[in-house]
């Protein structure tokens, strides 16, 4: 790609939020329209770079391989295959960056401490199989909210501006190769997301905002002092102090672990954790409140109920991703060991997020939040995928990533028609939809089958890798997730059944009459509901863009077991010799 | 070569490919597609894959008998593999492909789905004319016809998993096809909510046979494959080959866990509670579903992974013990329902429950002649019962029946077929297989002689009830004001019924040498290429006292219901007056429903209930609104955080890095 495709899909909801700003807040139609054509334009070049993506040549022969010249043996290359990079000075230069890999094996201790760093933060962007699907995600997800927005909503040029803004914030996630930068994005989105929460929704928005933000912000402090602590420790050891994400996780896996901090007291020493387990678990505390795990999900719920159904497409859709693309980029590959270290952990943790978001999924009655506690549930599975720390399972966790994004969506989108048309959330007062509803059955039908795991529907490969993953780790953990499928089916079946079968029922609050989905409701539901059915029944596209990725970053996990630092080169090249047959 | 792998290969598509376009048309089509359509393209697409079956079966015929199975691959569907080091191809990953097996047993289950199911269509063009989803329900039977298809053809056990699922959406959309009814609506929920239990089951079966399946030189597979599986399950050169040697636990393991889906399927024990409340769907899906095909699968299963299941004889024994078993108290059971569909539902439990264990005990041909015949007449009494249904407007009641005899000269008559083959009465089709079944019983089973006792006494139970319908409904004088009023079905009903009668009269005459009477075996001999030759009639004698005895008793059944309800000799409240807990627990179905309940659904609902109110809101909110709080209490100014405003939050943030910054710095200086 000769021009920066992905420097334009970033910036152009950027671009188109400074367009909408422009325009007076009367013209409604001009203002939905442009934020419309943002979302098309961007969903447009996201898929141009995902077809530009699966186009490229297998992923060992590309470039990146090129570049290893004949007279560096010792020359390291990332353990994972990031394309179309692009990179550009920012608040530190690149010319001390492009020495940065190389010196990494000569003489590291010898380095003068006195000279204070650099900040080598860089404008560095880059996709792999993980990015360049949820990249596609966002581009769709962000299209359907747009479309979903009704032109009488209030403030309808708020919304579109801090949906536009936060668009370019979550592909600052997704894109970004450099800790600092990833960082400033992780932290951008969340204030458009934020005055999203708090402006538009149901009536106890206000403390589910503030909820939001507080654990949030909690949350990414933590991972702050972490990218500082990866930064000095990292460059203490090597001489390199660099934010450059590549760079570090090569210098991550060379430097020493550290000793586990101690504490004294009382004449007796008691050894905790090393420096790279510190600096993980606040990585992955950050993730964990995003995704959410319990115990750390109770903004989840609020948020979810409070949110409005245009919203919520997006929040549940993409951001929660966020969490899990996190640990996988920024935790498997930056702490290798750490990562086998609380892998039981972290397996625990996502079992009982499975299980804790089914039972109580299971007793909700507001659909609403029913469908955030599923969500909790889902991501628990895909906590567990990650986890694993085998391809099978992760390679499950992204697949099942990009099929929740699907599904959630179109249950907010669901819930959303529901809740416009009864004024009600409370799934027992409404039954016998179908008959009057009949396209909004059949559609809902086919997303509450995919939320648990109905074979030749998107998340079945997803799900059933997953499971494979685990049980490959250990039956336990797979049997636990399992158990959570079942669960899954009791509670959306009962949703399902309860408000679209039985005799009709709504409420009486509700206005007189009641119609069938309208054009542009279909046409907001239809397209992820054709994706959930295509991906299912033919997953191959997603599933060679991702298994390549999976296992990269299995094999960057895995660096964490073998304690092999005197050949770097030989551990790392490996993957990016290892190609699909 | 023979059958060219092309052949076999367009057969398979056309087979899956006809009712699969039919589900599509129908389904895209929606309510747009006039009725006319769809009363011809719903039963076409279907007859039409059975000719194509019957095809495929003429062709598997020509050639020899050790050359009867050829796996074709449909598509690639799933390529994980990833090679781990250069050069070396890669074990790790996970590779699918749509493969299809065609050989006998699939052929045969393919010609009772396809042959069976196209009856059924037909008669359901008649039987839902009147209803207002009609095209629903003809997207719905075309989908299970495909899905079911895909469970017996795949040659893959993740394709084998998907067909197995995918039946059970389809059973589940039909139970509660008239979801306007509440009983329906929860009987699908119910059956849907078992099969995924059974999913769960045979996922963590290929789980394990995926990850510790070992070839001949000892190193694991990673396959799902079957034909790979099946021919590396077996002892070989290596000691650790197949899933740990004969008898090893992790054998074991996988039988019990293929038994559980088996079982949910099947509506074994104790998986067995949805299948009567799944009557709630119209009559033919009862007769599609809950007969001839989708309760078999559980069966076809066990003979399917007959190579596993001879490796782990204790979970073949928990499987023949399960069998028998449910057979038996579903028999107890179907002796005092009233509800005319749910008798016919116990003694499908019954008989599959006789299936499961011939399958337990290493009697495969015996199980798939059973499970043959039995679709035929179990078929043909649900039709019937279907056009009782019809003529009385929907009441299922025995007790609101009575005096059809003359009024429904034909259905009369074919129930009367049905129920002689249900009760293994000589020369019609359920006693050829079911003394075969039977008498393989006796001489193969590890503990044969006892089971064979209870096997054989289900003879007089089954004669027995499905009698005990036969003279209520359809003798006696009518009970209600529709029972008066009944006529016979219309043609498009009443043929289908006819030819099901017509096959369940000669269908054993396929198998006619059991006792060794005659030479000719052709069924079993027609099967052995996949199931091998039954270690049986070792003794001729026993197996000739055992057709006697069975036979007998089948009489003995039958006269007895001639007595109780044909001529009122004995009181038909004898049991419940003398016995009233025997009576009890036969109504109440061994009160397995009740035990369900309080076993699990209000366990887990109760659990739900204590988290969503206890945990939820006072331990894990609890902490975050004590942090809060504390805080607050803490300082006055440090109220700001509750306020919103970002540049506070900013400020903390800031301030927090400012200090990490100096802490880390002064750390490392």
């Amino acid at each position: 790609m000769s021009w920066p495709i992905l420097t334009v899909i970033l910036f152009l909801p950027l671009a188109g939020a400074l367009v909408i700003a422009a325009i007076p807040k009367e013209r409604r139609r001009l203002i939905r329209g442009v934020a419309v054509g943002t979302a098309a334009a961007v969903l447009g070049l996201a898929a141009v770079l995902l077809v530009a993506f699966y186009a490229l040549p297998n992923p060992s022969h590309s470039r990146l391989s090129g570049s290893v010249s004949g007279q560096s043996l010792h020359r390291v290359v990332s353990p994972i295959t990031f394309q179309f990079q692009e990179q550009a000075s920012w608040l530190g230069s690149l010319s001390e960056l492009g020495q940065g890999p190389s010196s990494l094996n000569q003489g590291n201790n010898s380095v003068n401490q006195s000279i204070p760093p650099p900040i080598n933060a860089t404008y560095h962007l880059g996709v792999d199989g993980l990015a360049v699907w949820l990249v596609a995600l966002t581009g769709l997800l962000f299209l359907i909210a747009a479309v979903a927005v009704r032109r009488r909503e209030g403030m309808l040029k708020t919304f579109a501006i801090l949906m536009c803004i936060s668009e370019t914030g979550v592909l600052g996630v997704l894109l970004s190769l450099d800790l600092v930068l990833f960082y400033f994005f992780w932290e951008a989105a969340l204030i458009p997301l934020y005055f999203l929460l708090l402006g538009f929704g149901g009536e106890r928005r206000g403390p589910a905002a503030l909820k939001f933000m507080v654990y949030t912000v909690a949350g990414s402090l933590f991972m702050l002092l972490a990218i500082m602590g990866a930064y000095f420790i990292g460059g203490a050891q090597t001489g390199i102090y660099t934010f450059d994400l590549p760079t570090q996780i090569l210098i991550q896996t060379s430097v020493h672990a550290g000793h586990p901090t101690s504490l004294t007291l009382f004449g007796h020493t008691l050894r905790f954790l090393t420096p790279a387990q510190w600096l993980f678990l606040a990585f992955a505390l950050a993730f964990a409140i995003k995704i959410p795990l319990v115990p750390l999900h109770t903004w989840l719920p609020d948020a979810y109920e409070s949110g409005s159904p245009p919203f919520l497409v997006f929040f549940a859709g993409i951001v929660s991703k966020l969490g899990a693309f996190g640990f996988i980029r920024y935790c498997l590959t930056l702490f290798p060991g750490p990562s086998h270290t609380f892998q039981p952990v972290l397996l625990a943790l996502g079992v009982t997020s499975i299980l804790y978001g089914a039972l109580m999924a299971l007793r909700a009655v507001n659909i609403k939040r029913m469908i955030g506690y599923a969500s909790i549930s889902h991501l628990g599975l895909v906590v567990v995928g990650i986890f694993a720390l085998d391809v099978d399972g992760l390679n499950g966790a992204i697949i099942q990533m990009v099929n929740h994004g699907l599904i959630i969506a179109g249950l907010f989108l669901c819930a959303g028609m529901l809740e416009a048309r009864f004024h009600t959330r409370d799934r027992r007062q409404l039954a016998g939809l179908a008959r009057r509803m009949p396209i909004f059955a059949g559609l809902f039908l086919v997303i509450a089958l995919a939320a648990f795991g109905m074979p030749l529907l998107s998340s079945f490969v997803g799900e059933f890798l997953i499971l494979l993953g685990a049980f490959e780790v250990g039956p336990a953990w797979a049997v636990a997730a399992g158990v959570g499928t079942v669960i899954a089916c009791w509670y959306m079946l009962r949703l399902y059944q309860g408000v679209m079968q039985g005799s009709e029922r709504v409420p009486a609050h509700a206005p007189a009459g009641f119609h069938d989905l309208r054009r542009v409701e279909v046409a907001v539901l239809a397209p992820l509901v054709a994706l959930i059915a295509v991906l299912g029944v033919y997953p191959e596209p997603i599933i060679r863009d991702t298994r390549f990725s999976a296992n990269q970053y299995v094999v960057s996990a895995d660096r964490g077991v073998v304690p092999t630092p005197a050949s770097p080169a030989a551990r790392t090249v490996g993957p990016s010799t290892g190609a699909p047959p | 070569m023979t059958i060219g792998s092309t052949f076999a290969t367009v057969g398979a598509a056309v087979v899956l490919g006809l009712p699969l376009a039919g589900f599509l048309v129908i389904s895209l089509g929606g309510r747009r597609l006039p009725r006319a359509v769809v009363r011809w393209l719903g039963p076409g697409v279907v007859l039409a894959a059975f000719a194509c079956v019957l095809v495929l079966l003429a062709a598997t015929l020509l050639r020899p008998a050790a050359d009867r199975s050829v796996t074709v691959m449909l598509w690639q569907w799933l390529q994980l593999g990833v090679p781990k080091v250069h050069g070396v191809p890669g074990a790790l990953g996970f590779n699918a492909d749509f493969s299809v097996t065609i050989d006998p047993l699939a052929l045969v289950m393919a010609a009772i789905i396809t042959g069976v199911g196209g009856l059924i269509h037909v008669y359901s063009v008649g039987y839902m004319a009147e209803d207002q989803g009609f095209n629903r329900f003809f997207a719905y039977m075309n989908l299970f016809v495909t899905s079911m298809l895909v469970l017996v053809l795949s040659a893959n056990l993740v394709f084998l998993v998907i067909g197995w699922s995918m039946v059970a959406f389809a059973s589940y959309a039909l139970i509660a096809f008239w979801y306007e009814r509440p009983t329906a609506v929860a009987a699908g929920r119910k059956a849907y909510i078992t099969q995924v239990i059974g999913d769960l089951g045979l996922v963590l079966a290929a789980f394990l046979i995926f990850v510790s399946l070992r070839g001949p030189t000892g190193a694991l597979l990673h396959t799902v494959s079957l034909p790979t599986i099946f021919a590396n399950v077996g002892p070989g050169p290596h000691f650790h080959n197949g899933l740990g040697g004969s008898g090893s636990g992790l054998v074991t393991l996988v039988g019990v866990l293929l038994f559980l889906g088996a079982a949910a399927k099947s509506a074994q024990w104790p998986l067995h509670t949805w299948l009567p409340d799944a009557m709630e769907g119209p009559t033919p899906v009862s007769a599609l579903i809950h007969a001839a095909t989708m309760v078999t699968a559980g069966v076809y299963l066990v003979v399917r992974f007959h190579p596993v299941f001879q490796q782990a004889p204790i979970a073949a024994g928990l499987v023949a013990v399960v069998g028998i078993g449910t057979a038996w108290m579903a028999g107890v059971i179907g002796c005092t329902q009233h509800d005319i569909k749910r008798v016919i539902a116990y003694s499908t439990m019954s008989q599959i429950g006789l299936m499961i264990f011939a399958a337990g005990i290493g009697a495969y041909s015996a199980a798939i002649f059973h499970l043959f015949t039995h679709a035929f007449f179990k078929a043909l009494l649900f039709l019937a019962a279907g056009n009782v249904i019809h003529a009385v407007h929907d009441e299922q009641d025995l007790r609101q029946l009575g005096g059809l005899r003359r009024r429904m000269r034909l259905t009369y008559p074919a129930f009367l077929i049905g129920a002689l083959a249900l009760s293994g009465i000589p020369i019609f089709a359920g006693w050829f297989s079911k003394e075969e079944l039977l008498g393989s019983g006796l001489v193969l089973g590890p503990v044969t002689p006892w089971l064979w006792v209870i096997g054989v006494s289900i003879n007089a139970l089954t004669s027995f009830y499905i009698f005990r319908v036969v003279w209520t409904a359809f003798h006696g004088a009518p009970r209600s004001e529709p029972a008066e009023a009944a006529r016979e079905a219309p043609k498009v009903m009443t043929i289908p019924v006819l030819i099901l009668a017509g096959l369940a009269t000669v269908a054993g005459f396929l198998e006619v040498n059991f006792a060794g009477w005659h030479p000719l075996n052709l069924f079993q001999a027609f099967l052995q290429p996949v199931v091998g030759v039954v270690r049986a009639h070792a003794a001729a004698g026993a197996d000739a006292a055992a057709l006697v005895a069975g036979t007998l008793l089948s009489v003995f059944g039958l006269g007895v219901a001639w007595l109780v309800y044909g001529r009122r000799l004995i009181p038909a409240d004898l049991v419940s007056r003398r016995l009233p807990w025997l009576y009890q627990l036969s109504f109440r179905k061994f009160y397995w429903d009740e035990t369900y309940e309080v076993v699990f659904a209000r366990p887990v609902l109760r659990l739900a209930e204590g988290l969503t109110r206890v945990v939820e809101p006072n331990v894990f909110d609890g902490v975050v609104r004590g942090v809060r709080d504390a805080i607050g209490a803490l300082a006055q100014d440090f109220r700001s955080f509750q306020t919103g405003y970002f540049r506070e939050y900013a400020t903390v943030f800031f301030a927090f890095a400012a200090l990490a910054l100096l802490f880390l710095g002064l750390r490392i200086a």
